[in-house]
């Protein structure tokens, strides 16, 4: 039998490893602003309650482009718009 | 293979809140404890070799597929499917998967359908069911190696790619599936990547770079999406992902895996083995009974089996015109519950099994969370 348990063969003999990591998600979420909203509000905030746009993006950067000369070249909300069309929250999972 | 009454821990909603489990209560309750599954070992080799061995048939198909032109029996559009190829043929690296089986825990387990490209329930099998046999049943096993795969798979990855900063992504309105992409993200961290969530929508794209770009603008290199293939297909950006050098996990060659049409390629190329059940692009062959599944569909949507006079149908947005028949197997039953075992791959490995149980014969987003655990088996002398 090909080894399919997390501690090896004989559960009890070895100390089990660490299945989920409190350490790291405490960092993501200690630096949520700068993770993205999905880890800002996953660490117990609102949407309310998150930094704007430009809040996060760096000084002149406030479109959300980068500013580099070709700003005005940049797009967003290309992708999810699909998604969104099937996703209906009240079934949720 | 039994259903067990169990005694819930006292504290199991703060216990899943924990892990990012949040969505443990949605729909009446999607996590149970009060019951679970138990398995002998040899049920779990079964299921381990089953999953190995369609984990096999499935690498040869895309193979296949690509080899013999069947895109169109699987109605890709013809500008899918270079990416599909190009991402093959640079054997662009996959994470995940998970099979759906029929299983009894006496026959063969069969296959009902294959999670390939953007496969959730991972928490709760990697985490949420670890954690309630160390609280409940200790002296047991369980088949879950899931989240030391995870990061032995993100590190593969990691030395395949061009960069160590990771994005991950999915719809910004499912909490599951945002948990979930935190989840992975947790993992691939600690497999060394630096990593970055953010909701899909809020990609952008840079015609003058050629490149992808998150909200703070840095490139995005390397992607995971919780986000279909086919979906990201049909959106804006569609066009501008053949432009972009950006490396896409699940990758595109996954999406004949996700597609149900692959159940009837199967048994086309693979008739009578014993872990797949006859099925076929049109009618319904020799079956009497039936169950008809759209080519793409999700969460038990626009499925009808069909025996004999009796028909049930689930609604659902899916285009159930192009579908795929496939012999209808009653779920076997469990004091009133059928289960369906959700088994992982993970790079290429097994790496354990998660179960959803419903009162219906259609599984769909309602369908409940139990845990499992393993005996050992009884000598026969």
């Amino acid at each position: 039998m090909v080894k399919k348990w997390p501690d090896g063969p004989s559960p009890g003999l070895v100390a089990p490893r660490l299945r989920q990591s409190t350490e790291v998600r405490v960092s993501l979420a200690a630096m949520a602003d700068g993770m993205g909203e999905m880890v800002w509000i996953a660490a117990g905030h609102s949407a309310d309650t998150m930094p704007e746009a430009g809040a996060i993006s760096d000084p002149g950067q406030a479109d959300g482009c980068p500013d580099d000369g070709v700003a005005g070249d940049c797009e967003r909300g290309g992708f999810g718009g699909t998604g969104a069309q099937f996703y209906k929250p009240e079934e949720g999972l | 293979m039994y259903r067990r009454a169990m005694q819930p821990r006292a504290d199991w909603p703060a216990q899943l809140d924990r892990i990012g489990l949040t969505y443990h209560s949605l729909d009446g309750g999607y996590w149970r404890e009060d019951v679970a599954y138990e398995f002998s070992g040899s049920q779990i080799d079964c299921l381990e070799s089953a999953t190995a061995s369609l984990h096999r048939l499935c690498v040869d198909a895309v193979e296949r597929i690509i080899r013999d032109d069947r895109f169109a029996d699987l109605r890709i559009p013809e500008e899918w499917r270079p990416r599909i190829i190009d991402s093959w043929e640079r054997q662009e690296p996959s994470l995940y998967g998970r099979f759906d089986f029929w299983y009894d825990g006496m026959g063969a387990p069969k296959l009902l359908e294959y999670n390939a490209d953007t496969p959730t329930s991972l928490i709760e099998a990697a985490v949420g069911q670890w954690g309630w046999l160390r609280d409940t049943c200790p002296e047991a096993d369980q088949f879950n190696s899931l989240h030391e795969r995870l990061i032995g798979q993100w590190g593969t990855i990691l030395e395949q790619a061009s960069s160590d900063l990771l994005h991950l992504v999915c719809l910004d309105q499912s909490d599951e599936d945002r948990q979930t992409v935190i989840y992975l993200a947790d993992t691939a961290n600690q497999a060394g990547w630096q990593v970055q969530t953010l909701p899909i929508e809020q990609i952008g794209w840079v015609p003058g770079r050629q490149r992808f770009v998150d909200r703070r603008n840095e490139p995005i290199a390397v992607l995971f999406k919780l986000y279909p293939w086919e979906w990201l297909c049909q959106d804006a950006f569609a066009g501008d992902l053949s432009r972009s050098s950006m490396l896409v996990l699940e990758p595109a060659w996954k999406q004949v895996l996700s597609h149900k049409g692959l159940l009837a390629l199967l048994w086309e190329w693979y008739p009578d083995h014993p872990n797949l059940l006859p099925a076929f692009f049109s009618g319904s062959g020799e079956c009497t009974a039936y169950v008809r599944k759209p080519f793409w569909s999700r969460e038990g949507a626009n499925i009808s089996i069909v025996n004999g006079d009796q028909v049930l149908t689930t609604s659902g947005p899916y285009d159930a015109e192009t579908s795929v028949f496939q012999q209808y197997m009653p779920l076997p039953r469990f004091e009133g519950w059928h289960p369906v075992i959700g088994s992982w791959v993970i790079g290429d490995e097994p790496a354990g099994i998660g179960i959803r149980e419903d009162r219906g014969l259609i599984h769909g987003n309602q369908s409940r969370f139990v845990p499992h655990y393993v005996v050992k088996d009884v000598p026969v002398f």
